[in-house]
């Protein structure tokens, strides 16, 4: 059995009386890549903001890496890397002193920054100031940020918007050598399936703020080798409809 | 804390605030050099408190204090207001360090950016000026040690009030998030301090007794401010 990466344990979230996050269970296991699949509105970066400690949940528990996020904060996120919505940065700043001053609070020293660049074909001599960059660009920085201080889990919502298809299959090519290769956790949430199955190892459909179906790739494919895209598209409507 | 405080500098282009600063040291001169000149070709009798080098140091400490309250409150809406009333704080709030440690590394660069800046313009002003009047003659009396002395000792207060009306006013903008609330907070705070300066600008004896007082009750309630701020963002949510 591998280890656990991520476990929640019935969260809510509640906006304004409205439950945003309701009975959300999840399991990620170390050295997977979990992809969340829900309609826009679902509740995904709700989700991610508690597992990355932005929001706290009214009722309910998770665990990040092994430490509870809300008292254990800090410690979760020294060791996370997140993209929660378009990234921000700081605007007037070339890539490279993004990275820098990003990783001077994340206390991590020795990074060598042009290569964190080059994996996501991004250029450290580039010294046009970040607000000159297009959403692709922004998109491919927020990815190096996240993952720049070697983190145990990456936490990325939705990192594939504003991407052509060229870069989206380098993402997924990155992502996968990520965890073949430096054992990351990846977290990854999309909206269109076609984003996830190619990488993810396991699945979970959120339907109104829950996870009503948690399963591996693998064993879906088998059983529905032509129909992927039928069979959650079944689950994500059933749900919504039965709500 | 020196080491959050240089990020918040290289985060924020403190070259504006920079020069900033130069600009209004050089409209408080051209206004120090008015106030010289006018009464000597008006012999309004008014205005002939200003030939005193006492009244125009205050005059002049006042002035910079209401441009640099200002200016404080200002660079407080950069660093402060709008990085935490808006989705910029995703990124503040994604780094494992203490979240009131950064929050008051904020408050303090700013704070010291302001006493140096003020500090600065008014020794400066009044050095240049006081080299001048070695051309012109516009002053009644002699720019003396003890004067040097006193414009020291009145810029070091001014400063620390200059200051810390910014953070309270970075205080009253918070609540709301609104950048407008807190420049009008800082206006309207540095108001109320040359109002009640100018009653007592003749009187050497109440004026340093209301310079002392104000000083204590806006640290009072900057400190009480920072404090507030600190526990609040602690639990806050980045919504
Ligand atoms: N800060 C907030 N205040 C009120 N409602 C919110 C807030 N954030 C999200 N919501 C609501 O919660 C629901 C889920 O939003 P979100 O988590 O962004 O979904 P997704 O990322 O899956 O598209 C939406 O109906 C959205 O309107
Ligand atoms: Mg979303």
């Amino acid at each position: 059995m591998k280890e656990v990466a991520v476990q929640t344990h019935n969260l809510i979230k509640t906006f304004s009386g409205v439950d945003v996050i309701k009975n959300y269970n999840m399991t990620v296991l170390r050295g997977s890549i979990y992809g969340l699949l829900g309609a826009n509105g679902a509740g995904k970066t709700t989700a991610f903001k508690i597992l990355s400690g932005l929001l706290v949940p009214i009722g309910g528990k998770a665990e990040v890496l092994g430490k509870d996020i809300v008292s254990q904060r800090d410690e979760v996120l020294k060791n996370i890397g997140t993209i929660i919505e378009t990234p921000i940065f700081y605007e007037h700043l070339p890539a490279k002193e993004n990275l820098e001053i990003h990783l001077s609070y994340m206390g991590i020293e020795n990074v060598d920054i042009a290569s964190v660049l080059e994996a996501v074909d991004l250029q450290s001599t580039n010294r046009h100031p970040v607000s000159k960059y297009s959403l692709g660009m922004r998109q491919r920085l927020g990815i190096a940020r996240a993952l720049s201080h070697k983190p145990q889990l990456l936490i990325l919502d939705e990192p594939t918007n504003g991407l052509d298809p060229m870069g989206i299959r380098k993402m997924r090519e990155l992502f996968l050598k990520l965890v073949k290769e430096e054992n990351m956790t990846i977290l990854i949430s999309s909206h269109i399936l076609s984003e996830i199955q190619y990488i993810a190892d396991m699945i979970g459909v959120m339907v109104n703020g829950t996870i009503i179906e948690e399963v591996p790739l693998e064993t879906i494919k088998k059983q529905y080798p032509d129909g992927l895209e039928d069979y959650f598209f079944n689950i994500m409507d059933g749900g919504q409809s039965n709500a | 804390m020196l080491k959050w405080m240089r990020l918040e500098f290289k985060k924020h282009k403190i070259n504006t605030y920079v020069h900033a600063s130069v600009i209004i040291a050089i409209v408080l001169f051209i206004l120090v050099f008015l106030f010289a000149y006018i009464p000597t070709i008006d012999n309004d009798s008014e205005m002939q408190i200003f030939r005193d080098y006492h009244n125009l140091l205050m005059v002049c400490g006042v002035l910079s204090l209401v441009s640099f309250s200002i200016l404080s409150s200002v660079m407080y809406c950069k660093f402060i207001i709008q990085e935490y009333g808006s989705n910029r704080i995703y990124m503040l709030f994604s780094y494992p360090v203490h979240r009131g440690k950064i929050l008051f590394s904020k408050v303090l660069s700013v704070f010291l950016f302001i006493i140096v800046a003020v500090f600065m313009c008014n020794t400066t002003v009044f050095t240049v000026f006081a080299f001048t009047e070695s051309f012109f003659s516009l002053m009644e009396d002699a720019f003396t040690v003890e004067l040097i002395l006193k414009t020291i000792q009145v810029s070091i207060v001014m400063a620390v009030i200059a200051a810390t009306i910014g953070v309270i006013a970075m205080g009253l903008g918070y609540i709301k998030k609104s950048v407008p609330t807190t420049i009008v907070s800082a206006m309207l705070l540095s108001s109320l301090f040359s109002n009640i300066a100018s009653i007592n600008i003749s009187n050497a004896a109440s004026m340093n007794m209301f310079l002392i007082i104000f000083m204590g009750v806006t640290i009072a309630a900057g400190s009480i401010t920072t404090i507030m701020l600190i526990k609040k963002v602690d639990r806050m949510e980045a919504q």
